[in-house]
């Protein structure tokens, strides 16, 4: 299973070998997580999620007739429709546009394959559910904060699902003058995580980049997981890997998972004993 | 919980879940029938209604505002550009609303929804009315450089009159907005965050909102007044009343009825204005109150 070759946590974030980001984490530490269910009254589920910065609110809506374009019907398994929108104040800078056009649609679909490996369409044959997404504000990892977003939201409304999805993202950045390395007594190659010495320098995996450490990046991959089954819905890597360096990365975006993983499960828990 | 409910003319018991999705009309006039409606309120009564300031960090300005379970986010975000050369000295004033799909059961996406508009040109008519904005107070070197104020109006969960929720968002957060520093040279380029001239001037300014515009939407049914009507009422309205008024001050600056199959007589409206003028120190308050 992903995550059970990992070292635990304390032997890796050995301080004297810590690099430490822009926010003051370590390669291997997650943004602090924030997950409430039941925040949109309309809806049948929903959910919203707080990566430190990044904010997604999402509803679920179904089972119930689908939209328009919906007409071909599948017999025996139902549909699943996921439309995620970027709020136009999401991002600093410059006002974004309303409709994000190709963007929204490619995140729409990545966020659509990651829960479909965990939906059981065939219990409601026939019908569609919605999952609709607004990311408030974007400060890296929204993909992994949406996904985590729709699985609590799906959950909430009662759509039937073999496992929770967790997402996490992990990425190649070169070390640069602005992450600061203390270098300590055991010269251990591997405890940030998988420092790289080749050709073009060291580098350095993170785990859950904020938005300037994820525009900085070489190279990345996206885990969508499922904690419990111990199965990878969906594996995204951009840039170039070679094979050990890629199976770190996945390994150490599992364990981000299992955090998510925990953390939507607390909220689940509260929200129905509450 | 179910009740037994009894069809006239037919004996039939049923759950009031059942009865009320397929007898939508007299499920609601039973209620209303007493003086009170499903959620307990009586007919004139508002939803309670809160208001959080600076809530989006990625934008200059924000504000996160429910009035019962409705639930609108407003951004600010301000940028430079060049005026209108028929207005050298008069700024800018966009304002979008957006209804995304989560917000309610019959939003679609790729469908843009019909009550974004007018609720966008109803808070922009209502900030212009009561002079709350001023766009000669938005200039930067006249004829060079004004701000154009982009604000967005997201509706994030629509149980009814999202119009007084998003004009109650749209203030806030044009009070909680900073306006970023800038610097005009004399080649007429504008850089942001260029020397202050005055050591003593605050790195940020304002936007001078001088006003408080509230809005208050009575729907109206089988003649009766429902004041503050959430989602489902509003689907079961004949039409709906929206009356403005200004908080500093205490006068009237906008009443809009879009239609509906009913007629609203004079005394009606009458009352419409009588119930924004209820509810308005309280919305006025609840906006105060979030920059304390």
């Amino acid at each position: 299973r992903l995550g059970d070759s990992r070292p635990p946590q304390d032997a890796r974030s050995d301080p004297t070998m810590t690099l430490s980001r822009e926010d003051g984490r370590s390669a291997e530490q997650m943004r602090p997580i924030f997950v409430k269910t039941g925040v949109i009254s309309q809806a049948a589920g929903s959910a919203y999620v707080e990566l430190d910065k990044t904010k997604v609110m999402c509803g679920v809506y179904g089972p119930r007739q689908g939209g328009p374009g919906t007409d071909k019907v599948e017999f025996d398994r139902g549909r699943l429709d996921v439309d995620v929108k970027l709020a136009t104040f999401a991002t600093s800078g410059a006002r974004g546009k309303v409709a994000q056009g190709d963007a929204e649609r490619e995140f729409s679909s990545m966020v659509h394959r990651a829960l479909s490996g965990a939906v059981m369409t065939e219990t409601f044959p026939k019908t569609t559910v919605d999952v609709f997404a607004t990311v408030l504000e974007a400060n890296g990892s929204e993909l992994c904060a949406t996904i985590a977003a729709a699985s609590a939201a799906l959950c909430e409304a009662g759509v039937a699902m073999r496992d929770l999805i967790s997402a996490c993202t992990v990425t190649r950045n070169r070390r640069t003058t602005t992450t600061t390395e203390v270098p300590g007594g055991g010269a251990d190659g591997g405890a940030d995580g998988g420092a790289e010495g080749g050709a073009d320098g060291p580098n350095a995996l993170l785990l859950d980049p904020a938005r300037g450490e994820a525009a900085a990046a070489e190279a990345g991959v996206t885990l969508a997981y499922m904690c419990r089954l111990g199965e990878a819905s969906q594996v995204v890597a951009t840039g170039t890997w070679d094979g050990e360096s890629l199976d770190d990365a996945v390994q150490l975006a599992a364990s981000g998972c299992a955090r998510v993983d925990a953390a939507l499960r607390e909220a689940l828990r509260s929200s129905v004993s509450a | 919980i179910s009740s037994t409910w009894y069809w006239p003319g037919r004996r039939a018991t049923m759950e009031a879940a059942a009865f009320k999705r397929l007898y939508p009309h007299e499920y609601y006039a039973k209620f209303i029938s007493e003086g009170a409606r499903p959620d307990g309120r009586p007919l004139a009564r508002a939803r309670p209604s809160s208001v959080a300031i600076g809530v989006a960090g990625t934008a200059h300005g924000s504000a996160l505002v429910k009035v019962g379970r409705t639930t609108v986010m407003a951004a600010v975000k301000l940028e430079a550009c060049q005026p209108d050369p028929d207005a050298p000295d008069r700024g800018f004033l966009d304002v979008v609303v957006e209804f995304p799909p989560m917000c309610s059961a019959s939003t679609r996406p790729g469908r843009p929804n019909e009550d974004a508009h007018f609720v966008a040109r109803r808070i922009e008519d209502a900030l212009f009315d009561s002079a709350a904005i001023d766009k000669r107070k938005l200039t930067i070197k006249e004829g060079l450089w004004v701000w154009k104020i982009c604000l967005d109006v997201y509706c994030l969960d629509h149980d009814g009159s999202v119009l007084d929720a998003g004009l109650m968002a749209a203030l806030a957060a044009l009070r909680d907005a900073k306006v970023p520093h800038v610097v005009v040279d004399d080649r007429g380029k504008i850089t942001y965050g260029g020397r202050k001239t005055d050591e003593r001037e605050p790195d940020e300014g304002k936007i001078e909102v001088a006003a408080a515009p509230v809005a208050v939407t009575t729907a109206l049914y089988r003649k009766h007044l429902i004041v503050d009507p959430d989602a489902e009422e509003e689907a079961l309205a004949e039409a709906t009343v929206t009356v403005t008024m200004d908080a500093k001050g205490g006068k009237v600056v906008g009443m809009h009825k879009p239609g509906g199959t009913a007629e609203a007589s004079e005394t009606d409206l009458m009352h419409c204005v009588a119930a924004c003028r209820l509810n308005l120190e309280a919305r006025a308050k609840a906006v105060d109150g979030a920059f304390l």
